[in-house]
């Protein structure tokens, strides 16, 4: 069993792609200890979970728009730990039209390499590498950043708290504000494309279950909610994320990633992670 | 009738420090209650619920969102060839950065945000065209490779830049909000006090500010303006004529209180039913000024008379109302009907300014025919110096003069007469009626020179939206679809009023030559249905900060063509856009097009304004003779006192058509609102002259005495709306002017017509 990620701390940490739904006791703190703990110990601590080796997860990502309507596209997502780096392929299976369509990212865990990416069009049957270094991007046209997904550098923030007790669903929280450093803020707010952001963390897990993220374009505020908390294979899985981005604090647009199906530490090859293991398509 | 009156006149006089106290406890209510009215002039305010046009719109924001566009031109330095220098784009990057971070604007369109994609061997990327701005100083390199890639770059050319590279355009997508524009006055301003700041307005940059977003802030600011100008000055205005007519303080005092109440009373109204302030009601609270003057200057003129006569206040006041009740009552009823007959328009702020209007006569009259007789008995003396100035007074010289020139020069007259209305009724079709909302702004304005200037360089700063309907969801994606969008995309963009457009269709094909090694060949729509969703697809998955959102609808059924559209007027855009609506049904039925958006619905608007225009001044017409014709009971004498003040009317609108200067949505307002003011002066001396004539007196006497009782408030009354009007002539807009010159040529030509022609008619009728 190994932890990963100790320098990235991931936005919202079930998106992760590599682990989009993983949370676990790493180890057991007494209430005391959580007590005694400053902000950034909280951040490092929700961080150093054990998130799963692999994992193989079917979701939804639903997205919404300003007037509720939704649109679904189901896919499914292979991830692999290799140390502190990890390996992620998504793989549309609806709708239709987009059948087959595939994501390859190799995230590297040195700040200071881009992520590799590649898109598989089975309508060209053609793969192509997305040079993609911009990290506030929209992840496949939803609500979530890569940065959301992938994470962004401890070291180049702040933490405070906000509040060191409040209650969300019925558990207690801490609330941390993250800003960047001064000496980082240009890189932060280029990775994430927030001015700050504030996360509530359950004390008696570290689960993050409330966020909200402050744009730095166009006075948008983004607010991150996850629910259908559960346990799965020993690993508390927060099975829909939601993201809802407002302007003028209305609602514009609005994405849910819902897990339907998770299975974590199975056997997975690295051959799934190739471009042409995501030229064969899916099963 | 007249025992009503009577008792009208006996509670007043009695009861008058009730009437008073009453009146006056009115005034601090008035000032201290009611909200402030906003200024709403958003062109969807325009129509009622359930209009076609508007339903239209509606469903172009229901699917697109944001639908207008602040745009700004950023010529090149005068010492460059094009727009491809350091300074410019420093410029370009600036303001697109300030509409960027902007709470209002939802997207930025400009050389600064523009990415491209490229395709190296098997590796996609988009980037951004200025990377960095501050590497450009001094690096020509840099700029030269700038400049290539722009000239290879479909979606930029015509759009972002001119094809000569001498001009770039940077558009900010604007927030939809129902019914308000503030939030668009707000980032105009910001956007000024951005330029002020950072000195970019300098000489060097030469910047050209337009959309339909800034001309909004134009109207509301000028409006306001306008407004703090005008009502001041009308005011002044107003106090200067009747102390001029009176030469006494009070003469000023009292009418003023009843014109302030009354005034303030329609304000009050106008907040109560919650109708906003727009460019079209900008002349309801002047002209309201003015009709109240005319109205009081008769309760002064006739109360002087009989405290002259009686020496008796009380009696005075009394008398005054008893004689001027009638002809007071049913010049407030043909002013108001006047306005009411504007209400059949189907433009909403036009219906409320005619309401309005139509209120506000009535409360002036009861005013005037309560509240002043009230004060007035109070008055023991006429000055002396009113006294004189009413005696001897040019004006009363010139109507003691008036019966004998009417009878001596009456076949003249009536030749003239008769000439000028053969010459209007053949010239009134050439009246034409049209807008062109660039002649709103007077021809100097920067607003006018920069509208202009967008129009030549980028072909307009209106849109026109096309929403085509590919029947299904996801149906955008069928490349049969997509053709028949291409075509008549290349169709609508080789019209000569039609700027070029940047469809989805554009954007499939620069990803399909991206994907396949640049390739100019592959510049071409994708295959397959699939093709375009992966596209798609892959389109929201490259880092770009483009959503598409503004041209295809959150189900990929609807896509939209943002069209700019040329300044014109408004008969010749309904001309270009019914061929395009019927090439449209002609060509591609199946295509289902909605034609939309801003200049539709000013369009439409014209087209209301229009047809209401030759309604209402039909109604107004009947109304007022109906009036006439019961007032006087007598046919022949309802018929004669319309003559004086239609005339003035139709010549005026003759001339107006003779000379090419065309009716607009507020100039039109004009004839149906000032026949209902010009009849008062006719009630009042027609009214006269029929009561010296049941006396049994004879034609010549009888206009002698019409004149001695009626012309001195008729020539006063008169006076005040000419130069009433013109005070209108110190507005920013055009429209708001034409009114005041229209206004004023007609309550002229009117008070020529009762002064002259009327006694020449009543010469021809009842004889010498």
């Amino acid at each position: 069993m190994q932890t990963h990620h100790s320098k990235r701390w991931p936005q919202f940490q079930l998106t992760a792609f590599y682990g989009l739904v993983c949370f676990l006791w790493a180890f057991s703190i007494s209430s005391t200890q959580a007590e005694e703990l400053n902000a950034e110990q909280v951040i490092k601590q929700a961080d150093e979970r054990y998130d799963g080796d692999t994992a193989i997860v079917d979701y939804t990502l639903v997205l919404i728009d300003r007037r509720d309507r939704q649109r679904s596209r189901k896919l499914r997502m292979y991830s692999k730990d290799y140390g502190k780096d990890s390996k992620t392929l998504s793989q549309f299976d609806s709708p239709a039209d987009i059948r087959g369509t595939g994501y390859l990212n190799f995230d590297w865990d040195d700040a200071d390499a881009d992520d590799d990416s590649w898109l598989y069009l089975p309508s060209l049957q053609r793969v192509k590498r997305i040079a993609s270094s911009d990290t506030s991007d929209s992840f496949l046209g939803s609500d979530f950043t890569y940065a959301d997904i992938n994470g962004l550098e401890i070291e180049w923030y702040d933490y405070t708290f906000i509040s060191e007790s409040e209650m969300v669903d019925g558990f207690e929280c801490w609330v941390i504000e993250i800003s960047p450093k001064p000496e980082f803020k240009k890189k932060a707010e280029e990775a994430t494309g927030y001015s700050k952001t504030h996360t509530w963390i359950r004390k008696d897990n570290f689960l993050q279950v409330r966020g909200q993220a402050w744009v730095l374009r166009g006075n948008r505020i983004k607010y991150f909610n996850s629910s259908e908390i559960e346990e799965i294979d020993g690993i508390w899985t927060v099975k829909r994320l939601q993201v809802v981005t407002t302007r003028n604090d209305r609602q514009e647009h609005a994405s849910v990633l819902q897990v339907e199906a998770v299975v974590y530490n199975t056997q997975l090859s690295d051959d799934v992670f190739t471009t042409e293991y995501m030229q064969r398509g899916l099963d | 009738m007249t025992s009503l009156i009577e008792s009208w006149a006996n509670f007043i006089v009695s009861r008058r420090l009730i009437v008073i106290i009453l009146a006056l406890l009115l005034l601090p209510v008035m000032i201290f209650t009611g909200s402030t009215i906003p200024f709403d002039n958003t062109t969807e305010r325009y129509f009622v619920e359930g209009d076609p046009t508007r339903v239209d719109f509606d469903r172009l924001i229901d699917l697109f969102g944001d639908y207008d566009y602040l745009i700004v031109g950023v010529e090149s330095l005068s010492d460059s060839d094009d727009i491809f220098q350091a300074e410019t784009l420093k410029a370009i990057d600036a303001i697109s950065n300030f509409f960027d971070s902007h709470r209002f604007v939802t997207q930025v369109r400009s050389l600064s945000n523009y990415q491209y994609t490229r395709a190296d061997g098997d590796d996609l990327s988009t980037e951004y065209l200025l990377e960095d701005v501050d590497s450009l100083d001094n690096n020509p390199q840099e700029l030269g490779r700038i400049k290539a890639i722009v000239a290879e770059e479909e979606l930029a050319l015509g759009t972002l830049i001119s094809p000569d590279f001498k001009h770039s355009r940077i558009t900010a997508r604007v927030e939809y909000r129902r019914d308000t524009a503030a939030h668009k006055v707000a980032l105009a301003q910001e956007f000024y006090q951005f330029i002020a700041d950072e000195n970019l307005g300098s000489a060097n940059y030469k910047l050209h500010y337009s959309g339909y977003p800034l001309l909004s802030e134009r109207f509301e600011t000028l409006a306001q303006e306008d407004l703090v100008v005008l009502i001041p000055v009308m005011g002044v205005l107003m106090l200067l004529m009747l102390y001029i007519s009176f030469r006494s303080v009070l003469a000023v005092v009292l009418p003023s209180m009843v014109i302030a109440i009354g005034v303030l009373g329609v304000n009050e109204i106008q907040s109560y039913i919650g109708s906003p302030h727009s460019t079209v009601d900008q002349a309801l609270l002047p002209t309201l000024i003015i009709i109240g003057v005319g109205i009081t200057v008769h309760v002064m003129l006739e109360f002087y008379h009989y405290l002259g006569v009686c020496n008796d206040s009380k009696v005075a006041a009394r008398q005054t109302i008893i004689h001027l009740w009638k002809p007071a009552f049913f010049t407030a009823i043909t002013t108001s009907a006047g306005f009411y007959a504007l209400s059949i328009t189907k433009i909403i702020p036009i219906k409320d300014f005619a309401i309005l209007g139509a209120i506000g006569p009535l409360i002036l009259f009861l005013l005037a025919l309560s509240l002043l007789p009230a004060m007035l008995s109070f008055v023991t003396k006429v000055p002396a110096r009113t006294r004189k100035v009413l005696s001897v007074g040019m004006v009363t010289r010139l109507t003691n003069n008036l019966p004998d020139f009417t009878l001596k020069y009456r076949n003249i007259i009536l030749i003239v007469g008769g000439g000028s209305l053969v010459f209007a009724l053949l010239a009134l079709p050439q009246i034409q009626i049209d807008t062109n909302y660039v002649t709103f702004f007077k021809k100097n304005s920067v607003t006018r020179q920069d509208i202009v200037y967008l129009d030549d360089v980028f072909k307009g700063v209106m849109t026109l939206d096309v929403v085509l309907d590919s029947g299904e969801v996801d149906g955008i994606k069928n490349p049969a679809f997509l053709q028949q969008v291409e075509d008549f995309q290349a169709w609508i963009e080789a019209r000569e009023a039609i700027g070029p457009v940047n469809t989805l269709v554009d954007y499939l094909k620069q990803i399909n030559q991206a994907l396949n090694q640049d390739d100019p060949a592959y510049y071409r729509l994708p295959d397959s249905r699939e093709m375009t969703a992966q596209f798609l697809l892959l389109y929201s998955s490259s880092g770009t900060n483009e959503d598409l959102s503004d041209i295809k609808d959150f189900d990929d059924r609807y896509l939209r063509l943002v069209a700019p559209i040329i300044n014109m007027k408004a008969s010749e855009t309904q001309v270009e856009l019914q061929y395009i609506e019927d090439y449209l049904q002609n060509n591609y039925p199946e295509l289902n097009a909605m034609l939309t958006g801003g200049i539709i619905l000013k369009t439409a608007q014209d087209i209301y304004a229009a047809e209401g225009m030759s309604r209402s001044f039909g109604i107004a017409l009947l109304v007022v003779s109906i009036l006439f014709i019961a007032l006087f009971r007598s046919l022949k004498y309802g018929i004669l006192s319309i003559v004086p003040s239609v005339l003035p009317i139709i010549l005026t609108g003759a001339i107006a058509g003779v000379s090419g200067v065309y009716l607009d949505l507020s100039t039109i307002l004009i004839g149906a609102m000032t026949m209902g003011i010009a009849v008062d002066d006719s009630i009042h001396v027609m009214s006269r002259y029929l009561s010296a004539k049941k006396q049994g007196i004879a034609t010549r006497e009888a206009i002698g005495k019409a004149m001695n009782e009626s012309g001195r408030a008729v020539v006063f009354s008169s006076l005040v709306l000419v130069l009433g009007f013109s005070v209108f002539s110190l507005a920013s807009f055009t429209t708001i002017i034409y009114i005041g010159l229209f206004g004023s040529a007609i309550m002229f030509l009117a008070l020529l017509c009762d002064l002259i022609l009327l006694p020449a008619l009543l010469y021809l009728v009842d004889g010498a």
